[in-house]
């Protein structure tokens, strides 16, 4: 299946596969039945480093199963302002 | 931290005590509320001269140890009627603890007719007239280095707390005597404003050392928790380069980020006003801005920053997130500069910009100037220092404004404004807002970093339960809160370094158990002042109106909110 990643901040350049550390989008595949925490080790991201998981707009927890034409934003932890 | 300095303004009479046995174990907010419980009439009057003012430094003031000189201000808030604490970095706790000061009471009201401020050193504590009264933040403390140099700190108050303004902050200064670290919360300034004090001046040139239990292992231990700082994503990375304007990103992105006074909760402009954005305007241009920068000696996390404007002039520093939230998407401006100038004027008069954002934010509502009207809202703010009957409506903040202008969208809980965070869309944090004693504080219980469905209500009672002791434990300490993600797991390691900074004994349960009761005694103090577990709720519109994108409304139950005080 096919996902759209967006990572920001911190976590544009953690990701080798991320073509463009300013714009931090890209198109991403894995095979079908993938969750969050699959698309984190795939992508070679601790998942320390994630926090919140935003999926079409929508917050998901790591373990969602991720469907195709998802778009799917990863943010670093933190704890306030 | 040997004395507490007690200083009678009714009398002008200032003495000096030793700390009694019972308040050595204690420090920071802990402190301030255990002596207010003990020597305030929790019905008092908050502007009355029956209220007191308490500055103390947390148990680890004036140490090395990165983030842990806040200096914490509490007393009988004029917004909540009850008590309340507000605490910043910067330098004045440092200053305090070196010149041996465990706490400094201010009680009584001035009935001289001019304002003073106290100057403290290591052989004088003294009122002197302060020929500044009526000057902003930033030409006072200008007088005062001119007068006293730059190696002193000051804490002070602008025209909104000497006027008595219930939206008025106490600030102090910076590593650079910016006088722009804000105890903005709860309208303490206007306490100490009618008590008659403009300033404090610390100068703690030529004091003692101050002396370790155990320095070699204070430094040993030291270096384990600034490791620890360095190796977490958020206090090592995120927070270093982006600040905390990094959250509007995240805030945005579960619909919690304020937004046209609490209705929308996402911002089409948000991009403009997050942390990259931030970074990315203030590395262009140059000059006088910094990404990176500690609010106090030592920091390592160094989340502040100075934001400059296009020809690399400071607007104002710091820019934060919560001045973003409240001064930015709020009032549906979506321009940083715009953000940074109306900062820089609330600064100016003393005004915390949370309030003073919430505030302005019902005004538009309510149609006094259009949503995203950045001139408006200076122009608003000039109503404030010209002290106009408008000026004067808006600087007691959004309940009083929002009353005045028939708003039934006034987003307060114990009538102090919401922080940056809609309780629709972080809920566990609604929690804190409605339950904490010091009403709607993000620092009192934040549950944002926990990984649960934050619009789900199910978990947040107990999240926001977890959360308030632990944001005790950092300001019983004088630590920033943003350590805790990164050390919070180590208590025990806490209490070792504070043991060896001043050689209280304490493990990491008895921490914990401290934190619960200084809970308790606010708790108690508010209990006395007439509040109750009926208070321990949000406004209904936020129970009553779904945010347009996510369908969102706080839907908490009640009855657990009530539990949560009743336990």
């Amino acid at each position: 299946m096919h996902i759209a990643v967006h990572l920001h901040d911190i976590l544009k350049s953690k990701v080798e596969a991320c073509p463009d550390s300013v714009e931090g989008s890209f198109d991403y595949q894995l095979p079908a039945g993938a969750s969050v925490i699959h698309l984190l080790q795939d992508l070679g991201l601790d998942r320390r480093y994630v926090g919140l998981v935003v999926v079409n707009g929508r917050q998901a927890a790591k373990d969602y199963c991720l469907q195709d034409g998802d778009r799917v934003e990863l943010f670093s932890p933190m704890s306030g302002g | 931290m040997d004395k507490i300095i007690r200083v009678n303004l009714s009398e002008g009479k200032i003495t000096t005590e030793p700390v009694p046995e019972k308040y050595l174990s204690l420090g920071g907010r802990a402190l301030t509320g255990q002596m207010l419980l003990d020597e305030v009439d929790p019905a008092c009057e908050p502007l009355g001269k029956r209220n007191k003012l308490v500055f103390a430094p947390g148990l680890l003031g004036g140490s090395f140890l990165s983030s842990s000189s806040r200096l914490s201000v509490g007393g009988k808030s004029p917004l909540t009627g009850g008590i309340k604490e507000a605490n910043a970095g910067g330098t004045a706790a440092a200053a305090l603890s070196k010149l041996g000061v465990k706490a400094l009471i201010l009680e009584g009201e001035s009935n001289l007719g001019y304002l003073q401020y106290l100057y403290i050193d290591k052989d004088t504590i003294e009122l002197r007239p302060a020929e500044m009264a009526g000057h902003g933040v930033y030409s006072s403390a200008k007088l005062f280095h001119e007068r006293y140099g730059d190696k002193v700190s000051l804490i002070l108050i602008g025209p909104g707390g000497e006027r008595g303004y219930s939206a008025a902050g106490i600030t102090n200064s910076d590593v650079q005597n910016r006088p722009s670290r804000f105890m903005g919360r709860g309208g303490l300034g206007a306490v100490m404003g009618v008590k008659g004090l403009k300033a404090i001046v610390l100068n703690a040139e030529n004091s003692p050392i101050i002396e370790y239990s155990d320095r070699k292992a204070f430094q040993e231990l030291n270096k384990e928790l600034v490791k620890m700082l360095k190796e977490n994503p958020a206090t090592g990375e995120t927070y270093p380069k982006y600040g905390t304007a990094a959250m509007a990103t995240r805030t945005n992105a579960i619909h919690a980020l304020p937004t046209r006074n609490f209705s929308a909760g996402s911002f089409e402009c948000a991009n403009r006003i997050d942390g990259e954005y931030l970074y990315q305007v203030i590395t262009t241009r140059g000059g006088e801005g910094d990404t990176t920068h500690a609010c106090m000696p030592g920091c390592v996390i160094k989340c502040s920053n100075v934001y400059a404007n296009t020809e690399g002039k400071e607007i104002v520093a710091p820019l934060e997130y919560e001045t973003i939230g409240l001064l930015g998407s709020n009032l549906g401006i979506g321009n940083l500069d715009d953000i940074a100038s109306l900062n820089y004027i609330c600064n100016d008069l003393g005004l915390d910009t949370i309030e003073m954002g919430a505030t302005i934010g019902v005004a538009m509502d309510q149609g006094l100037i259009p949503f995203g009207d950045a001139d408006g809202a200076a122009d608003l703010l000039a109503e404030v220092a010209e002290d106009t009957i408008l000026g004067k409506l808006l600087g007691h903040g959004a309940l009083v404004a929002g009353k005045v202008l028939g708003s039934r969208r006034i987003p307060v809980a114990k009538g102090q404004s919401m922080p940056a965070y809609d309780p629709r869309g972080v809920k566990g944090l609604g929690v804190t807002y409605a339950t904490s004693p010091m009403g709607a504080d993000h620092t009192a219980g934040n549950t944002i970093r926990a990984e649960v469905d934050h619009s789900d209500p199910a978990p947040q009672p107990a999240l926001s339960r977890k959360a308030q002791p632990m944001s005790m434990i950092a300001d019983f300490m004088g630590l920033c809160l943003f350590v805790m993600p990164a050390l919070g797991a180590h208590l025990d390691k806490l209490g070792q370094i504070c043991e060896h900074y001043c050689g209280l004994k304490i493990s990491g349960d008895e921490l914990l158990a401290a934190a619960e009761k200084a809970l308790q005694v606010e708790r108690e103090f508010n209990r006395r002042a007439g509040l109750s577990p009926a208070q321990d709720r949000l406004p209904e519109f936020m129970m009553d109106e779904p945010l347009p994108v996510s369908g969102s409304v706080f839907d908490v139950p009640l009855d657990e909110l009530k539990k949560i005080n009743e336990e």
